[in-house]
């Protein structure tokens, strides 16, 4: 009978311990494919915790962003550049894990890389001979399409607004393979993704001038109201997710990546983002 | 004027007059048609002027809603293609082609309607020179290798500085040109120096009109709309109709003339013919049985209702007066007492067998007289002698041919003709009707009666009084001889 109520008050203890996360994403996709792919996650994450994770999609970066500062968010799943802004922004942000993905080269990464790529046809072989070219980028908001090629230029003393002869924004990556293909630009920034997917569709059609630094994939972070030991608790269960479980599955089926869970890295693997914020804002707007 | 002349003219009078009333009928249709084929082709007109207009309005309006956006002049100056054309995008319809961007330096930075197809040189157009130099352009121009209704505008920030050029193109095309006449029996053709469209195979358009509208000139040369019918197929049919009816009414005309004429002679000629019959029975080409022999074959033919009834009727007409002609001629030919020939029927008859015998016949006549025939009148009276009279008539008719004749030459005197008969067979013939006549009882004579035969036969180059010479001498003759008997030429 003793034994009996001592199991009980355990189970009670244990139960008035179980909390209530809130998990929120940034709108990178529509809503309903967002909460599809990332359901499984948070049931994962409930069932390895025994907390209870709630999914929230922001409308926005902003809303994201000031939902992590008021801190009514305890975890969130943000891209690198925000990331990085926001830690500096809010110090005590705790970085947990970063994404982990099948890359096209066949490797599974946290990274990604831009590569600034020419037309063969065009007979540009280097970035310096793409002088007097058109040039697209995706758009400035872009870190593949825009941050990290900016990186490259810089690190070439080039300012793509005088060196080219014309900067053209295209705002997607596989619209500037297109704008290569109908010859409209003969050179482009694009992620290394989109290349690979480019070769498999038009064939070995393009040199790769330049490649970029890692650019860390997205990051999952934790705000300061939640406890050390719980974030690393919660870190390590991520980090443990295994290949085939549906979380990674529901990634592929909805949001088309190929998702291979999460990988603890130091924070200052997304110190190379940084830069991106120093290169010279080479105004358009006259 | 001949019935037949009148009947022909007064019916050629009425077709003629029918034909007139037609014709102004006809004509009055048509020119009816006509005005009401020109005021349509007038709408028309002014419609495909007004639906080009609209056109040129659309460009317009078009490329001031995306000059007026701040947005699309943020895109021209960050050269934020995929900006512009997301929002060129939707302002692509039938009404607009091409919708370009074009920085200051003649650059492409989007199309609408080819996303991927930007950063070429249009510098040299001359559509952007004149947007860039003269702020507007409205006129045709080509645009990429397309001739296309363009209006151009230099695009300004803030409204003073300027930074580029938009374009707003419609291409002219047969997708075009069938728009702006659509719903009309209209036709449209576009011509410039490098290519010729029309919404109709054939190129040559019937009362051909240019737009009136207002287009800067442009770098094509000659290059004009041109608006008209390539067949005036309604007034066609009208015109047609019209020649049809005057053609038709003319050909029944003619045909109706012709059948008139022909039925006419037809009917006519019955007529004609019938007449012709009384003018030679009056011109005495006929006698009254060739008449009624010729009307009769006339009934006979193939004739009409009207004319038959006429036939029948002059027929019957011919019978009653070749009745009375018989009767009449009988009557003059006869003698009333004896029912014999008179002497003037005698005489007749022997100047046709005096004619015959000239062609190789021959004949014998024989005198005849009642012996004392003046005392039976003084003795038994008129009456009686009359009685003598006619039954020794009836005797001696009994004994005759039927081919001799037998006539009272006057008073108790008799003479007989008798064709191809000798002078023995005259004096047999002779001989038997003494004989018969002295021996037949009168009913109401009671004696005797006897006649003296003198008979003569026919000489060459007798005359009738010398034939008659010789039978009354030998009459003479045997009267002298004791009378009843027979007595014959010397």
């Amino acid at each position: 009978m003793l034994l009996k109520l001592a199991l009980f008050c355990l189970l009670l203890s244990a139960s008035l311990d179980a909390k209530e996360y809130t998990f929120a994403t940034y709108p990178s996709n529509t809503p309903s494919k967002i909460i599809q792919a990332l359901t499984p996650l948070m049931e994962y994450l409930s069932a390895q915790s025994g907390d209870t994770f709630k999914l929230v999609v922001t409308k926005d970066y902003e809303e994201l962003s000031e939902r992590i500062e008021e801190k009514s968010v305890d975890f969130a799943w943000v891209n690198t550049k925000n990331f990085v802004l926001l830690k500096e922004k809010i110090p005590s942000l705790r970085y947990l894990v970063t994404y982990l993905e099948h890359s096209k080269s066949g490797q599974i990464t946290p990274y990604y890389q831009s590569f600034i790529v020419a037309m063969k046809d065009a007979n540009i072989t280097s970035l310096e001979g793409a002088q007097g070219k058109h040039f697209a980028f995706t758009d400035k908001e872009s870190t593949s399409g825009y941050a990290y090629p900016m990186i490259i230029f810089e690190a070439h003393h080039i300012n793509p607004y005088t060196f080219f002869q014309k900067v053209f924004f295209l705002k997607k990556h596989d619209k500037v393979i297109e704008a290569l293909m109908n010859h409209s630009i003969e050179v482009g920034a694009i992620s290394d993704g989109t290349y690979y997917n480019a070769l498999e569709k038009y064939g070995d059609r393009f040199t790769i001038l330049a490649t970029s630094e890692p650019i860390p994939l997205d990051a999952i972070v934790a705000s300061s109201n939640v406890p050390l030991k719980e974030s690393q608790r919660i870190a390590h269960l991520l980090e443990n997710i295994p290949l085939d479980a549906p979380s990674n599955k529901a990634f592929e089926e909805h949001l088309g990546w190929e998702s291979a869970g999460f990988v603890k890295k130091d924070e200052h693997f997304y110190d190379s983002f940084k830069k991106t914020l120093k290169v010279p804002l080479y105004e358009t707007l006259q | 004027m001949k019935l037949y002349n009148k009947i022909l003219f007064l019916t050629i009078m009425q077709l003629v007059a029918i034909f007139l009333f037609g014709i102004y009928q006809i004509q009055s249709l048509y020119l009816t048609q006509k005005t009401a084929f020109d005021q349509k082709n007038l709408i028309q007109s002014d419609m495909i002027q007004k639906r080009f207009e609209e056109k040129l309005e659309s460009l317009q309006k078009t490329a001031q809603i995306l000059i007026n956006s701040q947005e699309v002049i943020t895109g021209i100056i960050s050269n934020d293609t995929d900006m512009l054309y997301n929002w060129s995008k939707l302002f692509l319809s039938s009404s607009t082609d091409k919708i370009h961007f074009v920085d200051l330096q003649g650059t492409v930075i989007s199309r609408g309607e080819s996303e991927f197809r930007f950063a070429d040189d249009v510098s040299k157009r001359f559509y952007v020179q004149q947007a860039l130099q003269n702020d507007t352009f409205i006129g045709i121009d080509l645009i990429d290798d397309e001739e296309c209704l363009v209006y151009a505008k230099r695009v300004k920030q803030y409204g003073q500085k300027p930074i580029g050029v938009i374009s707003v193109a419609l291409i002219i095309d047969d997708a075009l040109l069938a728009s702006l006449v659509q719903g009309t029996t209209m036709n449209i053709a576009y011509h410039s120096e490098h290519q010729t469209l029309s919404t109709t195979k054939d190129q040559k358009l019937i009362n051909a009109s240019s737009l009136h509208v207002m287009l800067q000139a442009g770098s094509i040369k000659e290059a004009s709309f041109n608006i008209g019918l390539t067949s005036e197929e309604e007034l066609s049919a009208l015109k047609e109709a019209r020649t049809n009816f005057f053609v038709g009414i003319g050909l029944a005309l003619i045909i109706l003339v012709l059948a008139l004429h022909f039925i006419l002679l037809k009917h006519l000629r019955e007529y004609k013919a019938l007449a012709q019959v009384l003018i030679d029975f009056y011109e005495d080409r006929l006698d009254i049985k060739e008449v009624m022999s010729t009307i009769k074959q006339a009934t006979k033919e193939r004739i009409t209702p009207e004319a038959k009834k006429i036939a029948e009727a002059l027929f019957n007409m011919s019978q009653k007066v070749a009745d009375t002609q018989n009767a009449l001629e009988l009557l003059s030919s006869t003698d009333q007492l004896t029912s014999l020939s008179n002497r003037r029927k005698l005489e007749e008859c022997l100047e046709q067998k005096l004619k015959e015998s000239e062609r190789g016949s021959f004949f014998s006549i024989v005198m005849i007289d009642i012996d004392r025939f003046k005392t039976i009148n003084d003795t038994y009276g008129h009456e009686i002698g009359d009685h003598v009279l006619i039954h020794t008539a009836r005797l001696m008719r009994e004994s005759i041919r039927t081919s001799d004749m037998l006539g009272r030459w006057g008073g108790e005197e008799f003479l007989l003709i008798l064709p191809q008969t000798s002078l023995e067979g005259a004096l047999i013939i002779a001989e038997q009707m003494r004989s018969k006549i002295h021996h037949f009882s009168f009913e109401h004579y009671p004696q005797r009666v006897t006649m003296s035969f003198g008979v003569s036969t026919h000489h060459v180059g007798d005359t009738p009084n010398s034939i008659l010479r010789r039978a009354d001498n030998a009459l003479y003759r045997a009267k002298n001889s004791g009378r009843n008997r027979v007595d014959h030429e010397d």
